[in-house]
């Protein structure tokens, strides 16, 4: 049987169905909360997978992702305060379509754009990864080097002006992936004579406390100066007359741009949407882009759910996190202890092949989810903050101690939110440390691996496929920084400088 | 001197403590056995030394980089500042009371001392609200992992009582 039928059998299970109706439906709710991220809703909930099998446990973390960027465009739209980084470029277009009391027209658009885009992106995902996955069987340990080195570099570089701040937050993730054992001969490092080190600090309960303790903290200490947010009148959810034709175009374009940066490891839905949103007004030569103009929301929502798509092929082909919220993807899959890489392609069909066929399906799900509740999305937008932080805390608490029922994950996870507060603070990303500590110990047992085989020499680096990575992964931190510091030199960085941007 | 650069200041001089600190352990670390390994300090003593550089480069940031302008301004009020550290230390402070009495409270009492402890160090004052979120919330939490997840969270003689 070819893996599509294993993965279609697998995702077709009452389990695996009800697993991505739960997680939209989450992920919506949680992303019309203003200051709750994919990432740490994807964080708090992976606990919840470990005692679910490999493919509903995916499926209930992908329902959660997507539906967190769709809803991440609701108060961005109604009160200027992206829910999520990604919808920073849906304000733009989306607010002035509120204070012309189009709110509820913005809302739809919103819905539709990101299906749309969700549908394109995970469609190219099923085209390439298959054959993607094929290549990088042929990587041996001098290919996997080049990659994670690299790939650490290209995630640094899109810190958009913060260069050096992106590359102290990887490698400080690097230094935290160093604690336990050496992957090639077993020599204690950094582990202090304690036993509870020796297999180094649980990735899980630092990606908790990074993304769901660090965020609470930062939300609580600027909660005092932030207080009843008005909730403006949503008007019609009509999409208007000749909508199609309106929007079909700039919706097709940005799907497809948000897939391919979504490929580069590290950039998000935030770059994403950006990049579309200022291709689509220059392609498009409108005055009114930035003025409410409904392309614009289509470009920004449809560009940042195709990223989603485009960010999983790293993930699923080569085993390294396309953004933060893949990362702990990674996480879930090797909990039940399998390795994501192109040999799942083969090891486990049923995760990869039911992963990408489950993507269409959350996107599917999100069109009547997100219309049965497009009346009572807005409401949520006032939910009593004072309330939410520390019910994340704990969540996040609960999260890290289930992972080994040990409490001391939970101070893992507390020391991290700390150290995660303290970098959002002084304008750090947190994307890079967590990737960091995914690539670190894989570019190091890959380089030794290396270095035995060749009995110390570094003639491998001058193999095609290593120099090909390097070419490729250069070219990408070329356009990233080209694409980025254009994208912010625009109006949509003035957005920018209001977003929580950084903090995913 | 901004919060912000005070708060980079600081990350810059742990980062620089934090490669010298690498770079003495990893000297004491054993040569690889195989032939062509550089052994279990290669990797460490690159790290410190990126480290130390990138730490040197945030700390005369403002000296070699030319202050770039100021970002423009949301509907023209000024940039805002980070809110206080003193909650955020409080929440910290009550999040390892909490998960220390765990311990021995059970996870019921300890998650309502969180929650309450982490509202009022969010502005919460209404105690109508804060009691509901402390009765409501941990036993909910508990309930699920115990029996949707089959996760047992710690026990105390509250759990004791209700189970």
């Amino acid at each position: 049987m070819s893996g599509w039928l294993v993965g279609l059998d697998a995702v077709l299970s009452p389990d695996a169905i009800l697993m991505i109706v739960l997680g939209v439906g989450t992920g919506i709710v949680v992303g019309a909360l203003p200051g709750l991220t994919a990432t740490m809703a994807v964080a708090l909930l992976l606990p919840v997978t470990f005692t679910l099998d490999p493919l509903p446990g995916m499926m209930l973390l992908v329902g959660v992702y997507g539906g967190t960027l769709y809803a991440g465009s609701i108060p961005a739209i109604l009160l200027r305060a992206p829910g999520t980084p990604s919808a920073a470029a849906t304000v733009i277009d989306g607010y002035p379509m509120t204070r012309q009391g189009k709110a509820g027209q913005a809302l739809s658009i919103s819905l539709v754009a990101s299906v749309v885009g969700g549908l394109t992106g995970t469609v190219l995902l099923a085209l390439f990864a298959p054959q993607l996955a094929g290549v990088a069987l042929t990587f041996g340990p001098p290919e996997y080097f080049m990659v994670s080195v690299l790939a650490l570099a290209v995630i640094a570089s899109i810190s958009a002006g913060k260069l050096s701040k992106g590359l102290v937050s990887g490698f400080l993730g690097v230094a935290i992936g160093l604690v336990g054992m050496d992957p090639i001969e077993g020599f204690p490092r950094f582990t202090f004579g304690t036993t509870e080190l020796s297999a180094g600090i649980p990735f899980i309960a630092v990606l908790i406390g990074l993304f769901g303790v660090s965020e609470a903290l930062t939300q609580i200490a600027g909660n005092r100066r932030r207080r009843g947010a008005e909730r403006p009148p949503v008007g019609s959810f009509s999409l208007g007359r000749g909508w199609l034709r309106r929007l079909g175009p700039a919706t097709g374009g940005s799907s497809l741009m948000g897939f391919l940066i979504g490929l580069l490891p590290g950039t998000g839905g935030d770059v994403a949407s950006y990049f579309a949103y200022n291709e689509t007004r220059r392609w498009s030569r409108k005055g009114s882009f930035g003025k409410g103009e409904p392309a614009g929301v289509a470009s920004a929502e449809s560009a940042n759910s195709a990223s989603t798509s485009g960010s999983m092929a790293p993930t699923l082909v080569l085993g390294i996190p396309g953004d933060s919220v893949t990362a702990i993807l990674i996480g879930a899959i090797t909990v039940h202890g399998l390795q994501p890489g192109p040999q799942l392609f083969e090891g486990a069909p049923d995760l990869v092949y039911g992963t990408m066929i489950g993507l269409v399906l959350m996107n599917l799900a999100m069109l009547p989810i997100g219309l049965l509740g497009i009346r009572l999305w807005p409401r949520l937008t006032a939910a009593p903050t004072t309330v939410l932080w520390p019910t994340v805390v704990l969540l996040s608490l609960v999260g890290a101690f289930a992972l080994r029922l040990n409490l001391v994950d939970v101070a893992i996870a507390l020391a991290a939110g700390a150290l995660g507060f303290v970098l959002t603070r002084g304008g750090y990303p947190l994307a890079p440390m967590v990737i960091g500590l995914i690539l670190g110990p894989m570019a190091e047992s890959n380089l030794r691996l290396s270095l035995i085989i060749s009995g110390g020499s570094l003639d491998w680096l001058a193999r095609p496929i290593p120099i090909a990575v390097m070419a490729v992964i250069v070219a990408a931190i070329v356009l990233t920084k080209l694409s980025t510091r254009r994208a912010m030199a625009t109006p949509a960085g003035t957005a920018a400088e209001e977003t929580p941007k950084d903090r995913d | 001197m901004t919060a912000e650069r005070r708060s980079d200041l600081g990350i810059a001089g742990a980062t620089l403590a934090l490669a010298a600190a690498i770079a003495a352990t990893a000297l004491t670390f054993p040569a690889g056995q195989q032939d062509g390994d550089p052994g279990a300090a290669l990797l460490p003593l690159l790290l410190a030394a990126v480290l130390a550089v990138l730490g040197a480069t945030r700390v005369l940031a403002p000296l070699v980089v030319r202050s770039a302008p100021p970002p423009p301004e949301a509907d023209g009020g000024p940039e805002e500042e980070p809110g206080p550290v003193l909650p955020v230390l409080g929440m910290l402070a009550v999040g390892a009371v909490s998960v220390w009495a765990m311990s021995w409270v059970g996870f019921v009492l300890g998650a309502a001392l969180l929650l309450v402890g982490g509202a009022l160090l969010s502005g919460e004052r209404r105690w109508s609200r804060i009691a509901l979120l402390a009765v409501l919330v941990p036993p909910v939490v508990y309930a699920l992992f115990m029996w949707a997840f089959e996760l047992r969270l710690p026990t105390g003689p509250l759990e004791a009582v209700l189970l």
